[in-house]
Formats: C-alpha cells, structure tokens, sequence
C-alpha cells in the first residue's frame, strides 16, 4: 500500500514536471515570435535618429562632407525630481540658457527633447549629471549631423543632405544617396512599466557604406572660384561659371558657379542650382571651330581661299546676319580668328545640313552626360533650310551645357577623343578600405590627329592675336575661342543687342595641354560705357587671374618665354 | 535522551553522506566553478561594454579632430591668412627662377 502510494505521488510528479515541460517547449520554441512581439510591444519602443553617411572627399583625401557623431538629450519631464538643479547643470555642459532647459522640463509633455546635433564628446560628462543627480529619466540618443568644413567651395557641386531626414537632396549627395548611406536609421529603446524609455537596446542598422573620392582638387576649386569673385564683382553677371578640366581624363577638377550657396546653411538659399550641368545656354561662335573641323576633315577647306565677308553682313532669306566688325576678304583660319559669322556660315553653307547636325551630336551637343543629376541635356534640332544652317553654325537657335563644351573642347585638346566628365574617382569601403576606382570613358573617336593639329594651330591664334587677345598670358601658351550669343528678348520679341551669354573655352598648354577651361556669363554688364560685351574681354578677367596661378600650383614651367636657369644659361 | 537519540541520527546522517562524499564534493565543484565562471564572464561582458563605450567615443573624438582639421586646412582660411596677416602676393612668373636638375 505504502509503495503505491509513492509511486502515485511520483507519477504526478513526474506528470506535472512533463506537462511543465511541454509548455516551456510551446512558449520558448513553437511560440516564440509571438511572445516576443508582445515583449517589444510591451517593454520596446523604436526611435528615429539620422544615420551617419560616408565622406565625400577631394581628389587628394580631404574632406568635402562629413558626418559627425552628435548626441540628442531628452527628458521624460514627468518623473524629473529636481528640474532647476537639472537645468542648471545641464546649461553649464550645453552651454544653453538655464531658462530654456527649465521651460522644456517644464512642459507637460511625455518626451522632451531638449537638445539636438550636441558634440558626442559631452556625453561621459552627461552620463556623470545624471548618476550624480540620479535622474534616470535623462536619457541620451546618438545620431549624426552633416557637416561641410569647406562651407561654399563646391557647395553648389557637393549638395546637401536633409537635415531632418539625413537623405542627400541636391548635387552629389543626392546621386550618391545608394553609396554613401544615411537616411533614417530605427534604435530600439527598452521602456519602463510606465511606458518611459530609459536604455538603448540595439542599432536597426546593417548597410554597406562608402566614402566617394572625387576628381575636383579643393585648391584648385578655390583657384577658380576666387576668380569668378572678381569677374562677378567686376561684370555683375546674372549667372556666371567657371569650369576646370583634366582633358585626358575627363576629370572635372573645380566647378565654380555663381550664384552659388553654402551647404550647411542651404535652408537659407532659395537657389541650389548648379548652371555647369543643370542649365543649357547657346554657346555662340564656341560653335565654329566644329564647323571649322567638320569642313576640313570633309577636304573643302582651301587654306588659300579667301572668303568675301560681305562686310559684316550677310542676307539669308529675309534675315540680315551681321559681324561685330565689318570684314572684307578673311582665310578660313583668319574667320575662326576674328570669329566672323559671315565667314563661318559660307563654310557651313558648302556643307551638307545633316553632315553638321551629325558632327554636332556626335560632339556630344543634345546629350546629356548624366554625370550630375537633373542634367541638361541641352538642345540641337535638324536645321531643314538654310537660315538654320546659318544660325547653328555662330551657335544661336540651340543650346549646349557648360559641361558639355567642356568635354567638347577636352576632345581638341586631347587629340580627338570624346570623353565621359568624371566626377567621382572612386568608392571607398569604410569599414574595408577597399578601393572601387571609377574608371574613365573614352565615348568616341571625335577628330582626326591632322584635323586636332590644324585646330591646335589656329585656336592657338584665336588667343594670341585674335578675339581671345586680353586674356592672353606672358608665360603659356593657351588655345581657345570665344563666344558671344545674343539673348532672345521677350520684349522686343528679338535677340538683344544688350544682353548677352559670353563664353572662353580653351585648353592650356597647348602642346601637351594640361587643363581645359570653360568661362561662361550670363548678362555679363559694361564696364565702360562705350564697351563692347564680348567673350573676349569678359573672360579675360577669369584667364588673368587663373591661368598663371593654376600651372604655378602644377609646378609647371613657362612653355611661351625663355627661362633663365642658374646651371645651363637660357633656356627655351 | 531526546539528544542521544538526535545525535545518533545525526551521526546516521553523516555516515550516509560521508558515503556519497565524492558526489558532494564533485557538485560542489561544479558550483564554485559556475559562480566563478560567471563572475568571469560578467567581468568580461563590463570591460567589453566599457570598450565598445571608449571606442565609439575616441571614433568621435576622431571624427571631430577630422572636422577641426578640415575647417584649419580650408583653402578659404588659409588664403585670408596668407593675404591678410603675412602681406603674401600671388606668384609672378617673371620673378620664378627654375632650376633644370635633370
């Protein structure tokens, strides 16, 4: 009887331990999930905080765009036991007014915060306050602010990232979003029975992230924008740009704008456009050196014929045409020197429409280089008579991105090839290392070695004893033309002889040409009343300045003067 | 007589476990070694979380000298400072005199 009822009771026992068992295997195995949702639920709340990005770097590492660790501080006002000894010293650390932290723990509010983007280096001193004060309802959240230390050099290139969101919005940080991360990032929070937050559980955050290298060098960006200062205080320009280029490389090394802005204040800017991708302008007598090209690779250039320029004037159909100066008899070499319109449609109208409309496009005119995003892809339409011969070939009737020149005039210098802009030259792994190099595109073969030559020759003149002649330097060589386009005036419904786009693109050295450069304004105003606005003159300002500053960086020698050297005497 | 009675129990007692000595001791061990185990690890686990703790804040500290570095090497801040407190002129080529070492 004894031994029955032991083994009874041992039977329950081991029944209920079984059963015990069971339901530990249904709530920590078959259940899981479930209770777990209910833990987060219960004791678990998610908050949003800005995420870090990766860099943004110059071509030689330094930094364009960062984003630094910050810390928020919030309070749960309700349970704070002593808010005047805690607004006071918090106020010393966060150097805050006493009475705004007072106001803020004054709130009847569930969550306060009462300071955001604070320096992380504050917070061992923060954790201190409050063991000290032993006000567990302070709490302390990481997040991450951009920040520009260059502040508007590049500004209108780099962009900007929301501040609230941390998503890049304009220029470089909008199109490299995918590569540099950010964005809004979950923390979870362990809350109290009372539903307040007191300790961060874990980071919701996995993602691969880079630093993206770019090809602009901040010096020479600088350089360039320091220049565009003086033309703009000088011309007061409505828009104006200067673009700086590697043309073997396509690397665009500095794009200066104006108007431009500072990225860490870009609330303050209502324009964050950047007018070397994002604006297409008619780019004038640019155009002839391609008609130019075009006619010489096509053998219907006599170097000896002597073309009659009508005297500055010439009738197409029912329009008049007419020169800045009233040329008789010009060389094909002399039109592109003098930038005669009269000269350069007569060679244009001995070529086949299509032929130039090809040549154009091939240039890459009407294209977008998607190198930069909302980028212009400019406009070229088929010309079906000869009065659009005429205006396509002084580069009136379509339009054409600062960049694009850039790339167009890259292709003379660089003996013929087209290339794609770069802008960022690699991606770095931040957590690796790693280096992505971006490489360079070669899009197509644009001139033939003679026709680079020819050009070389006579941009090279167009500077030295032509319409680029103020702008001209003691100590390099420099190839390039100017342009001048007259705007379209909505008020007289005719171009303006007031307002007007000017224009310099060129390359420099020009035997082994190191840089090329683009100088545009728009509505570029007289110095003098008596002035005649030109590409020329305009631009000078920019070349005077840069030119010698630029290769002097490059530690370059003078290619145009004799140059003295202490061991072998003069030397050329 | 109660208490001889208890003492012989008693002694009963500590035969019988006397008689599973090394099971006691064996447990024991296992007991000293688990709280000194986590001890261990607890200890371990603090001076993890103290140096997640210090370097996150030296990565910030990093990233902040970074900043600072930056902001001093600004080509913006050293042009001002070069113009305007050292009276430094832009290069003139005409005076550059360069030596050929090839």
């Amino acid at each position: 009887m004894e031994k029955n009822k032991v083994y009874f009771v041992s039977a329950l026992i081991t029944f209920f331990f079984f059963v015990l068992v069971l339901r530990l295997f249904n709530i920590q195995i078959l259940e899981k999930q479930k209770f777990i949702s209910y833990i987060e639920k219960q004791y678990q709340m998610k908050e949003s905080i800005v995420l870090p990005r990766g860099a943004i770097l110059d071509r030689n590492g330094d930094i364009f765009a960062i984003s630094v660790p910050t810390i928020s501080i919030f309070a749960i006002p309700e349970y704070i036991k002593n808010k005047e000894k805690l607004a006071k010293e918090l106020s010393k650390i966060l150097k805050i007014p006493e009475r705004k932290i007072l106001r803020k723990l004054k709130r009847k509010k569930h969550y306060t915060v009462i300071a955001e983007n604070v320096d992380k280096k504050l917070k061992p001193r923060l954790l201190e306050l409050r063991k000290d004060l032993q006000e567990w309802n302070l709490g302390i959240l990481e997040s991450s602010k951009r920040f520009y230390p260059l502040g508007d050099v590049a500004g209108t290139t780099i962009g900007f990232v929301n501040r609230k969101t941390g998503v890049g919005m304009e220029g470089l940080e909008y199109k490299l979003n995918k590569k540099l991360g950010g964005g809004l990032g979950k923390i979870l929070l362990m809350k109290d029975a009372l539903g307040n937050p007191f300790t961060i559980e874990k980071k919701l955050f996995t993602r691969k992230q880079f630093n993206a290298q770019l090809t602009i060098d901040k010096n020479i960006q600088f350089m360039a924008e320091k220049a565009l200062e003086k033309l703009v205080f000088l011309r007061k320009p409505k828009e104006a740009a200067v673009l700086i280029l590697d043309p073997y490389t396509g690397d665009i090394l500095a794009a200066a704008t104006y108007p431009d802005y500072n990225p860490n204040k870009y609330w303050l800017y209502k324009n964050h456009r950047n007018i070397i991708f994002q604006n297409a302008y008619e780019p004038g007598s640019l155009a002839k050196p391609f008609i130019y090209a075009l006619a010489y690779e096509k053998e219907i250039l006599n170097p000896k014929k002597k073309y009659y320029c009508g005297n500055g004037k010439i009738k197409i159909g029912r329009r008049i045409i007419r020169d800045h100066a009233r040329f008789k008899y010009l060389t094909a070499d002399e039109i592109i020197i003098h930038s005669s319109n009269v000269g350069i449609i007569k060679i244009a109208l001995e070529l086949d429409k299509n032929e130039i409309y090809n040549f154009l496009k091939k240039a890459g005119f009407g294209t977008s280089t998607k190198t930069f995003p909302g980028e212009a892809s400019g406009i070229l339409r088929k010309p079906y008579g000869k009065g659009e011969v005429a205006y396509m070939s002084i580069g009136q009737s379509w339009i054409a991105s600062i960049i694009q020149i850039g790339m167009a005039y890259s292709a003379i210098a660089n003996g013929g090839w087209l290339l794609k802009p770069r802008l960022v030259k690699s991606f770095i792994d931040t957590k690796t290392g790693e280096k992505e190099e971006v490489p360079v595109v070669k899009v197509r073969k644009l001139f033939k070695k003679e026709t680079v030559e020819k050009l070389k020759e006579v941009l090279k003149l167009v500077v030295e004893e032509g319409t680029a002649k103020p702008g001209k330097s003691k100590f390099f060589t420099i190839a390039g033309k100017t342009g001048t386009a007259q705007k379209y005036d909505p008020k007289i419904k005719s171009l303006s002889r007031e307002k007007h786009y000017t224009w310099f693109a060129g390359f420099f050295p020009v035997e082994k040409p190191k840089y090329t450069i683009v100088i545009f304004a728009n509505e570029p105003k007289q110095i003098y009343k008596w002035e005649h606005i030109g590409g020329g003159k305009v631009s000078s300002t920019v070349m005077k300045e840069l030119i010698d500053q630029l290769m002097f960086y490059s530690k370059e020698k003078p290619d145009k003067v004799s140059v003295w050297t202490p061991f072998r005497g003069n030397k050329k | 007589m109660v208490s001889k009675e208890i003492l012989v129990e008693v002694k009963k007692d500590l035969k019988l476990v006397s008689k599973y000595s090394k099971y006691w001791l064996v447990i024991l061990a296992v007991i000293i070694l688990t709280v000194f185990y986590n001890s261990f690890s607890f200890k371990l686990e603090r001076q993890i979380i103290q140096l997640t703790e210090q370097k996150n804040y030296l990565i910030a500290e990093n990233m902040q000298l970074r900043k600072e570095k930056a902001v001093l090497s600004s080509p913006k801040r050293v042009y001002s400072i070069a113009t305007k407190s050292l009276k430094m002129k832009k290069v003139d080529y005409s005076k550059v005199h360069f030596i050929d070492v090839n």
